[in-house]
């Protein structure tokens, strides 16, 4: 019995195409994966898979050492999913967005979260703007306050760093480092480098589509 | 404060921030309603004979209109995600979501109808079971027309398809709606029609939303 998540022969496919047949890692708390690869390798559709949203083919997946399902409610919500799209509502502004997911992860008030997630991210003076007239960089910042507010031990984080800053990626370095610290697992994709100080656990390169 | 009803607010004032949007059916609602008497014949005669029915296929006509794009949006700023990955129920979410539609598309159909049917010779005593029946009509129509719109959420140009693959499944709907109101203007029971009209109110809100949320889950795993 591992603690931490564990894959076994995952396949993936999306839509007809199978993109592995048989992928399988662990990944113990403190530690991160980043998945690299080529665009369509499956970076995305394995996180999406992972995250509950996309089906899954065939494989099993362990969390400490006991099988699970993730579907369920109990997954969802030890788990936070940051797609490439940053799902903000373009007409609420920051604040309201992330006051918005909170009503979606059934909490009450996070109020104070929320304020220190988007000062961590040095979005405070931003708050009341709309989103649709931020830019993408500060959208992002904003998706990534999210992190901040709302605790979850797995993090699946597809392109991270998009449009980010190098002030913005270096926050998020340090963001990153304090989550596994406290024994917190992610999961990346990306095709930027990270700053030298992240080393991931594992680099999973998914092959090429054929 | 209850995090369903900050969700549903947050609802009913983002659809309210985009009111020039929800206007738009009303408009819609008024104007073909208007075409009627213009079309055919101004003979009161004729208009309180056809009056509840152009009302009915009017409020339909209006009601899918909005609904088309329904979840559109979120689907396409990646809130519909959080939705589905949500750890809470999809379903009352959804329920929620076309309810706060209908609050702000429907009910507004609704206050204006007694003013347009009015207009179009219908007596003043059918009103209420006129207006009874548009109220189970409209959500009944909103649940379906949601349906129509999480079916299609990742296509583009999907109107013309929600409408088609809607219209069929309403028609009973309109039937059982148009015939009270027309049964008690003319002063016959209209109970019967409007029993049914409830039946199906009561059975698109309790099995719908599962479908809805069923569709958009499917539209997201291909």
């Amino acid at each position: 019995m591992s603690s931490g998540l564990a894959i076994r022969a995952l396949e993936l496919r999306r839509g007809r195409r199978l993109l592995s047949r048989s992928l399988s890692f662990e990944l113990a708390p403190g530690g991160f994966i980043e998945l690299s690869g080529p665009n369509g390798s499956g970076k995305s559709t394995l996180l999406r898979v992972l995250s509950g949203l996309g089906r899954l083919e065939a494989g099993e997946l362990l969390w400490d050492g006991r099988s699970f399902n993730c579907a369920s409610d109990e997954h969802r919500s030890r788990t936070l999913y940051l797609a490439h799209t940053d799902g903000l509502k373009g007409a609420l502004s920051g604040e309201e967005n992330l006051h918005l997911f909170a009503s979606l992860r059934q909490f009450r008030d996070r109020s104070e979260e929320i304020q220190e997630g988007l000062d961590y991210y040095e979005m405070t003076g931003l708050k009341s703007v709309p989103c649709l007239r931020l830019s993408q960089g500060q959208r992002r910042r904003i998706a990534l306050s999210r992190l901040r507010a709302f605790p979850a031990s797995l993090w699946l984080l597809d392109e991270p760093t998009t449009a980010l800053d190098r002030g913005g990626i270096d926050r998020f370095a340090d963001h990153l480092s304090d989550h596994l610290a406290a024994g917190g697992m992610a999961i990346l994709a990306t095709h930027q480098s990270l700053p030298e100080r992240l080393k991931p656990a594992i680099r999973i390169a998914l092959g090429r589509s054929s | 404060m209850n995090p369903w009803i900050q969700f549903f607010r947050s609802e009913v004032g983002l659809s309210w921030r985009e009111r020039r949007r929800a206007l738009l059916p009303l408009v819609f609602f008024v104007i073909v309603a208007s075409l009627f008497p213009l079309a055919m014949s101004p003979r009161p005669l004729i208009l309180k004979l056809i009056a509840p029915g152009v009302i009915w296929v009017d409020v339909m006509l209006a009601t899918f209109l909005g609904l088309e794009s329904l979840f559109r949006q979120d689907y396409e700023e990646g809130v519909l995600e959080q939705w589905i990955l949500s750890p809470s129920s999809l379903e009352l979410r959804v329920f929620l979501k076309v309810i706060s539609f209908w609050t702000v598309t429907s009910l507004p159909l609704i206050v204006m109808s007694p003013i347009l049917i009015l207009w179009l010779s219908f007596p003043v005593r059918a009103l209420g079971i006129l207006l009874v029946g548009l109220f189970l009509g409209t959500v009944t129509l909103s649940f379906l027309g949601a349906l129509g719109a999480a079916l299609t959420v990742s296509l583009r140009q999907s109107g013309m398809l929600v409408a088609i693959l809607l219209l069929p499944l309403a028609t009973p709907i309109l039937i059982f709606g148009a015939h009270s109101a027309l049964l008690a203007a003319d002063k016959q029971n209209p109970r019967p029609a409007l029993y049914l009209l409830a039946t199906l109110f009561f059975l698109t809100v309790g099995l719908v939303p599962k479908a809805i949320s069923t569709a958009l889950k499917v539209s997201y795993e291909v």
